[in-house]
C-alpha cells in the first residue's frame, strides 16, 4: 500500500502528536511543523498528499495559504481541525478551498477512516 | 541599620543572580522541558493505541516513576479532552495499575491556587472512587473560583447521572466560561443532558445551561420554550440571554412578549441589541416591529452599511 | 543626618517592595492567563455574547492586520482607520489583499466631528471581521471616534500602529468582561506591558468621544485593573534603550546627592537597591519566559505618582 506523506501543522506539539497517533505512524509518513512557513516549504519539497492544519487562524489572516500549499502543481488534500463550531467559521473555511473541516473534540474512528478513505482513493487513482 | 540593610540586600542580590543564571541555563538547554514533552508524547501514543486497539487483548501502559505517572495523567487528559465517542473503559485498568487517582489527589492536597486547579482539571479525565468524589465535593465550595469550577467539572465528569443535581445545588451563579466548560463535556458525550427540563427549571444555573445548549447546538425547535422564558422569567440576565439566543438562531422576533421586554430595556441596551441584530443579518423589515421610528433610522443606517447601493437614487 | 537616612531607606524599601509585588502579581497573572487558554480551549466562543471591537489607527503595516485577524474568537472585529489621501499605498494594499469593497457609510449623530469618507468591507466571508475606514485625518482621537461609530460590539480596544495582540488576548479579555458583567465597569485596564484599555462603547459615546480626559471623572472602582499582559509593542528597542539610559542617569544623580549630603554607606545601599530592582525585572523576564515585557512595565511608579496628581489620562 502506498505510504502517504502527511504534514500536520500545529502550534501545540501535543495536539499534533495526538492527531498523528490517531492516523497511525505505521502506514503513513507523518511530519509535524510548528510554523506555517515551514509547512508551505515542506509541502513544496516533498509533494505532500495530505496537510492537516490544527487551527483556523492562518486561513483567516489574509495569507493565501491554500494557494501556497497547492502552488507547485501538486494538489494535496487539506483538512482543518479546530475548536470553532460556529456556522460562519465553518462556511468561511470551506470557502477557502479546504477539503474537510472537523471540529474538536474529534472522533478517532472518523478521523482515521477519512485518512484511510483518502489513501484508498489515491491508490485507486494511481 | 544601614549596614544591616546593606547586608540583607547583598544576600538578596546573590540569591537572585544565582536563580536567574540557573533559569537561563535551563531555558537555553531546555533539557527539563524536552524530557517532559517527550514523556507526554510517548504516553499519548500509547493511550491512543490502547483506545484504538480492536484486538481485545488487554494492553498495559506502565509508568514507573512519579514524573512518568504525571506525564501519563496529562496524556490521558489531552486525549480525552480532544476526542469523543471512544470507549474509555480500557483506560480504567491503566489508571488503577499506575495509581493515578491517588497521585492526583496527593498533588491536589499539597498544592494551592492555580496548581490545584490544574490537577483538578486532570482528574476530570479519569474515573474516580467514592472517597475522591467526597474530597471534590468539599473543594467545590472553595473561595478560589478556578478551584471551585475545576472540582465541579470533575464531579460532573465522574458522576454524570448526578450532573443536574450538582449544578442546581451550587450556591453561586455560573459564569459564561463555566457554562462553556460544561458544554465542552457535553460535546465529548460525557453527560447526557436534555435541554427541555433545564429550560423549564426555576434554577438560574440550569436555565442558563439550557439556553447555552440551545445556542451551541443550534436547536431551532426550542424557540417556543425560549419565548416562554422571555414572557415569564423575572431575571433580567436570563431574559437577555434568551432573546439573544433566539436572534442567534435567526428566529423571528416580532412577538408581543419580546417587544414588551425590550420596552423595559435602557436606550443603550436597545442600541446594543440593534447592533447585534444587524451583525446577525436581520433585515430592516424584521426590526421595524421592535424599534421606534427614531431608532429605526439608526438601525437602517447600520444594516445598510453591510451593503452597497448599486443604483443611484434620484431625488425629486 | 539621621532623618535623611530614614527617608532614603524608606524610599528605597518602598521602591524595592513595589517592584517585588509587581513582579509577583504579573507572574501570577500570566500563569492564570496560560492556565485559562490551555485548559479552556474551545470554551471561548462568544462568552455570554461578549464582543470586542479592536480599533487600530494610523495602520502602517499590513502585518498588523494579519496579527489581529489571527484571533479565533467569533464576536470580534477589527476596525482599521487610515486616511487614503495621506497613505494611499497601505490603504490600497489592504483593499486588494482582503478583497474589500466600498459599502454604504453609517450616518449617525452619536458623535460629532467625525469625518468618515468611506467604509469598506470584504466580499469574502473569512474576512467579514475586518472593516476599513477611510477617514479625513485630523487627530488620533478623531480616528478613534470614527471607528467607534462604526463598531458593532460593546467593548472597544484602541491600538496604535506599533501594538500587537498577544495570542488568545481577546479570549482572555472576553473572559474578564463576562466575569465582571454585574459590576458597573467603564473600562478594563491592562497595566502589564503597555497602556492597554478595553473601554465600554456606551461610555465613550456618553463622553462625546475619545480624549485625554476620557477617564478624568471615573472613580477607580469602575475601572478594573489587571496585571495580565494583553498586548505587546514592536519596534520599541529605541524606547527601551532610552529608558535604560534615563534610569542609569537618575540612579547616578541620586548617588551623587547621597555622596554629598548623606554618606557612602547610603550610596552603597542605593546602588544595591537599583541592582536588586534590575534583577527582579530580569527574574520576571526569565522565569515567566515573557520576552515581550519591557522593563518600564515593572517600574511604573512614576506613572502611578503622576496619576495621583494629574488623574488618569488616556494618551495616544
Amino acid at each position: 500500500m502506498h505510504r502517504r506523506k502527511i504534514i500536520i501543522y500545529s502550534q501545540h506539539l501535543l495536539s499534533a502528536e495526538l492527531v498523528a497517533a490517531i492516523i497511525g505512524y505505521a502506514n503513513e509518513d507523518i511530519i509535524q511543523c510548528s510554523s506555517i512557513e515551514q509547512t508551505e516549504e515542506l509541502c513544496r519539497k516533498i509533494d505532500a498528499d495530505l496537510v492537516i492544519i490544527l487551527t483556523s487562524s492562518p486561513l483567516l489572516g489574509g495569507r493565501n495559504i491554500i494557494r501556497q500549499l497547492r502552488g507547485s502543481g501538486h494538489r494535496p488534500e487539506i483538512y482543518v481541525i479546530s475548536w470553532r463550531h460556529s456556522e460562519q467559521a465553518v462556511l468561511s473555511l470551506l470557502e477557502c478551498g479546504i477539503d474537510q473541516y472537523m471540529t474538536f473534540p474529534i472522533c478517532m474512528g472518523r478521523l482515521k477512516a477519512k485518512a484511510t478513505l483518502s489513501n484508498n482513493n489515491l491508490t485507486r487513482e494511481s | 541599620m544601614i549596614i544591616l540593610y546593606t547586608y540583607i540586600f547583598i544576600i538578596l542580590v546573590a540569591i537572585l543572580v544565582t536563580v536567574i543564571m540557573t533559569q537561563r541555563t535551563q531555558n537555553s538547554r531546555r533539557i527539563t522541558t524536552d524530557k517532559a514533552t517527550r514523556r507526554r508524547v510517548f504516553y499519548i501514543r500509547q493511550v491512543v493505541n490502547l483506545l484504538q486497539d480492536e484486538s481485545r487483548i488487554p494492553m498495559n501502559i506502565i509508568a514507573r516513576t512519579r514524573s512518568e505517572r504525571i506525564a501519563l495523567c496529562e496524556a490521558i487528559h489531552i486525549v480525552r479532552s480532544h476526542t469523543y465517542g471512544t470507549d474509555s473503559s480500557p483506560l480504567n485498568q491503566t489508571i488503577r495499575d499506575n495509581g493515578l487517582e491517588r497521585l492526583l489527589f496527593q498533588r491536589i492536597r499539597y498544592s494551592t491556587g492555580l496548581r490545584r486547579a490544574h490537577w483538578l482539571t486532570l482528574s476530570s479525565c479519569i474515573t474516580l472512587g467514592e472517597k475522591s468524589i467526597h474530597k471534590l465535593e468539599r473543594l467545590s465550595n472553595s473561595r478560589n473560583h478556578a478551584i471551585r469550577i475545576a472540582s465541579v467539572i470533575s464531579l460532573i465528569a465522574s458522576d454524570p447521572q448526578m450532573a443536574i443535581q450538582r449544578i442546581s445545588a451550587l450556591r453561586y451563579r455560573l459564569s459564561p466560561l463555566d457554562i462553556s466548560r460544561i458544554i465542552s463535556l457535553l460535546r465529548r458525550g460525557i453527560i447526557p443532558i436534555a435541554y427541555e427540563p433545564l429550560l423549564q427549571s426555576n434554577n438560574y444555573n440550569l436555565q442558563m445551561l439550557g439556553i447555552a445548549i440551545v445556542r451551541n447546538f443550534g436547536i431551532d425547535i426550542a424557540d417556543k420554550r425560549l419565548h416562554d422564558i422571555i414572557s415569564s422569567c423575572n431575571d433580567k440576565a436570563i431574559v437577555r440571554e434568551a432573546i439573544l439566543t433566539l436572534s442567534s438562531l435567526g428566529r423571528p422576533l416580532g412577538r408581543a412578549k419580546i417587544r414588551y421586554r425590550m420596552s423595559n430595556m435602557s436606550i443603550s441596551e436597545r442600541k446594543s441589541f440593534c447592533r447585534y441584530l444587524a451583525t446577525e443579518g436581520y433585515s430592516v423589515q424584521a426590526l421595524r416591529t421592535l424599534f421606534s421610528e427614531k431608532e429605526m433610522h439608526y438601525a437602517e443606517a447600520l444594516i445598510k452599511s453591510y451593503k452597497r447601493d448599486l443604483v443611484c437614487r434620484q431625488y425629486t | 543626618m539621621q532623618t535623611i537616612h530614614i527617608i532614603i531607606l524608606s524610599l528605597l524599601l518602598l521602591a524595592v517592595g513595589y517592584t517585588i509585588i509587581r513582579a509577583i502579581k504579573t507572574t501570577k497573572a500570566l500563569s492564570m492567563y496560560n492556565f485559562f487558554v490551555d485548559n479552556t480551549a474551545g470554551c471561548c466562543e462568544s462568552l455570554g455574547f461578549t464582543g470586542c471591537s479592536v480599533i487600530c489607527y494610523a495602520v502602517n503595516d499590513i502585518e498588523q492586520i494579519e496579527n489581529l485577524l489571527h484571533t479565533e474568537y467569533d464576536r470580534y472585529e477589527i476596525l482599521a482607520v487610515i486616511d487614503s489621501r495621506l497613505y494611499p499605498d497601505i490603504f490600497y494594499s489592504i483593499v486588494k489583499q482582503y478583497g474589500l469593497i466600498r459599502v454604504n457609510t453609517i450616518v449617525s449623530d452619536e458623535l460629532s466631528n467625525t469625518h468618515i469618507r468611506a467604509l469598506y468591507r470584504s466580499r469574502q466571508r473569512r474576512f467579514r471581521r475586518l472593516v476599513l475606514l477611510d477617514e479625513a485625518y485630523t487627530s488620533p482621537y478623531n480616528s478613534l471616534d470614527c471607528a467607534t461609530l462604526v463598531a458593532s460590539y460593546e467593548y472597544i480596544i484602541p491600538l496604535n500602529a506599533s501594538m500587537r495582540l498577544r495570542e488568545h488576548a481577546i479570549e482572555y479579555a472576553s473572559i474578564l468582561i463576562s466575569e465582571n458583567r454585574e459590576r458597573a465597569l467603564v473600562a478594563i485596564h491592562s497595566s502589564a506591558d503597555d497602556e492597554c484599555y478595553i473601554i465600554k462603547r456606551e461610555y465613550i459615546i456618553s463622553h462625546d468621544g475619545f480624549s485625554a480626559t476620557l477617564f478624568h471623572d471615573v472613580p477607580s472602582t469602575q475601572i478594573l485593573s489587571t496585571p495580565t499582559p494583553l498586548i505587546y509593542t514592536i519596534n520599541n528597542e529605541e524606547l527601551r534603550r532610552r529608558f535604560r539610559n534615563n534610569m542609569c542617569a537618575v540612579t547616578f544623580l541620586i548617588l551623587l546627592f547621597e555622596m554629598i549630603w548623606a554618606d557612602g554607606l547610603t550610596a552603597v545601599a542605593t546602588l544595591l537597591s537599583a541592582l536588586l530592582i534590575y534583577l527582579i525585572v530580569k527574574y520576571y523576564n526569565v522565569v515567566a519566559n515573557d520576552r515581550f515585557c519591557p522593563e518600564w512595565a515593572m517600574l511604573c511608579y512614576f506613572r502611578h505618582i503622576r496619576r495621583i496628581f494629574y488623574g488618569r489620562k488616556f494618551l495616544v
